[in-house]
């Protein structure tokens, strides 16, 4: 006979789990991480024991090879090639994008954070792959990496690179003739096709904004970074931590757990983060009243930390400092909406009933989430005979709470 | 809720309409069936409730398949204190709490 197993006893072991296991991650923080170099190997290993994915796939290349199997030499090679010898086929790369490279590449550039450009070999003798003459000396025809080498190309003419010479570029070098098994394609044709695989969502998962802002705040606490950037993300973290919170990336099951931000993005954003309009007085008073009011919800949803983040925006924008009641207002919060899930979904149906109304196409939009909780939280104080204490009045106000809702 | 009384599995949901929602239950089963706990409460709150208790039910594994049924090895009357404690702080009325 099977034991009777008391679901309370194990929801308030499971809580208390949850809880030691944001403070152990708090308190480990990311200095004390043991094991952080782990072999390839191993996280394939570690893949393969969660999951078939990798699997399944590998079993839809092996059809598609259809016995044949890979050599090293099909890889091509890494080599340092003449800048001067590439020639960029803008049949298949972008433009020379000037406002990323002066705004984002160059402010912070480092030398050593630049990648192997990707170019086909076309050697002395081969044919030219646009005008089909024969070659008289060796060429390359780079397919990706033009804002790298543009890049480089500018410091050249600038005069920031001291130069005896040639510059001899890194770069990832397939032969014009390389044939691999599985495809039939060479030359150009694989440059074109690699241009949309290499930069396309196929190939590259954008890196979750977690990972991102994890990298900036390791800039600073482990490597001693004095990056804007990094120096920010550090001092969001931390106060994270010190009301014991933390942020988590947006897959996963960490972002519904206790005490987890998943919008790194709106966090971000709110925060002004790496400007010089950078506000950590209203993103503490932010975190500090979901940590006191709202540490039990699973996690913090994106649409619940934007109405919050947006109600103390509007309260700086509107000079009140003192005045504003927070603990009756998380318990209206509470008593209306039962928690951050629950005002997500009540201003989502309230918001989208309201476009029925004025007849335009449903959309989510976080303007509507304080003039909501706003005109809600007034309510509740006459129903409930209570102080309504100060209260920012949303800019927006009207155009999410008017007649039109009632009619 | 409702605990079957042959598998003695326990079920849980969320109906606007607990009347239509039995009769159904009835057309399934073949025998009379009777609510062991009732609450009411706004959409808000009996959201979050049934979220919590599905999210501890799936953590621990004492859920049947996919559906919103728990295991019979679950104490029935823990299962009620479980919904109690998750309502701690929400407002709900009782209508049936057997």
């Amino acid at each position: 006979m099977s034991s009777v197993i008391n679901l309370l006893d194990a929801v308030k072991e499971q809580e208390k789990l949850q809880k030691d296991n944001l403070a152990f991650k708090i308190n480990r923080g990311n200095q004390k991480a043991g094991d952080t170099l782990v072999k390839i190997e191993d996280l394939v290993k570690q893949a393969l024991d969660n999951g078939n994915e990798i699997e399944n796939g590998v079993e839809k290349l092996q059809d598609r090879l259809g016995g044949m199997k890979y050599k090293p030499e099909h890889f091509g090679y890494v080599a340092m090639i003449k800048l001067s010898s590439v020639y960029s086929n803008i049949d298949i790369q972008r433009i020379v994008e000037q406002g990323f490279i002066g705004k984002n590449i160059l402010p912070i550039f480092d030398p050593r954070i630049t990648q192997p450009i990707n170019v086909v070999r076309y050697p002395a003798g081969a044919l030219h792959p646009i005008t089909g003459k024969k070659l008289t000396e060796e060429m390359f025809t780079a397919w990706d990496g033009q804002q790298t080498s543009s890049t480089i190309e500018a410091l050249l003419m600038f005069g920031l690179i001291e130069l005896d010479g040639e510059f001899y570029i890194k770069a990832n070098v397939i032969d014009y003739d390389l044939e691999v098994p599985g495809s039939d394609i060479t030359g150009e044709a694989v440059a074109n096709f690699g241009f949309r695989t290499i930069n396309g969502t196929k190939a590259k998962k954008p890196v979750d904004p977690y990972y991102v802002m994890r990298s900036e705040a390791n800039g600073k606490r482990l490597y001693g970074s004095t990056l804007q950037e990094d120096v920010h993300s550090d001092a969001m973290w931390s106060c994270m931590e010190a009301n014991n919170m933390l942020p988590a990336p947006t897959t996963g099951t960490e972002k519904k757990l206790p005490g987890h931000v998943a919008h790194v993005s709106g966090m971000k954003s709110m925060v002004s983060h790496d400007t010089e309009n950078f506000d950590m007085v209203t993103f503490e008073k932010t975190i500090k009243f979901l940590s006191a009011y709202f540490d039990k919800d699973n996690g913090i949803n994106s649409s619940f930390y934007m109405a919050i983040a947006e109600l103390f925006q509007n309260m700086k924008d509107q000079d009140i400092t003192v005045g504003f009641n927070d603990a009756q207002f998380a318990q209206f919060v509470k008593d209306k909406y039962a928690n951050g899930d629950g005002f997500s979904a009540y201003a989502k149906r309230r918001l989208y009933q309201l476009q029925d109304k004025l007849g335009v196409k449903r959309s989510w939009t976080d303007s509507c989430s304080v003039p909501y909780m706003i005109s809600d939280y007034i309510e509740y104080c006459e129903e409930n005979n209570l102080e309504q204490g100060k209260v920012p009045m949303p800019p927006k106000m009207s155009q999410y709470v008017n007649l039109v809702e009632k009619v | 809720m409702w605990r079957h009384p042959y598998s003695g599995m326990t079920c849980y949901g969320i109906s606007s309409n607990p009347d239509s929602r039995i009769r159904k239950y009835e057309g399934h089963n073949g025998f009379n069936v009777k609510w062991d706990y009732l609450i009411s409460g706004s959409q808000e709150h009996i959201d979050a409730l049934e979220n919590d208790l599905k999210a501890f039910v799936k953590k621990l594994g004492v859920g049947f398949d996919e559906y919103e049924w728990i295991q019979k090895d679950v104490g029935y009357a823990s299962i009620v204190d479980t919904v109690e404690y998750l309502s701690q702080g929400k407002s709900f009325k009782k209508i049936i709490s057997d």
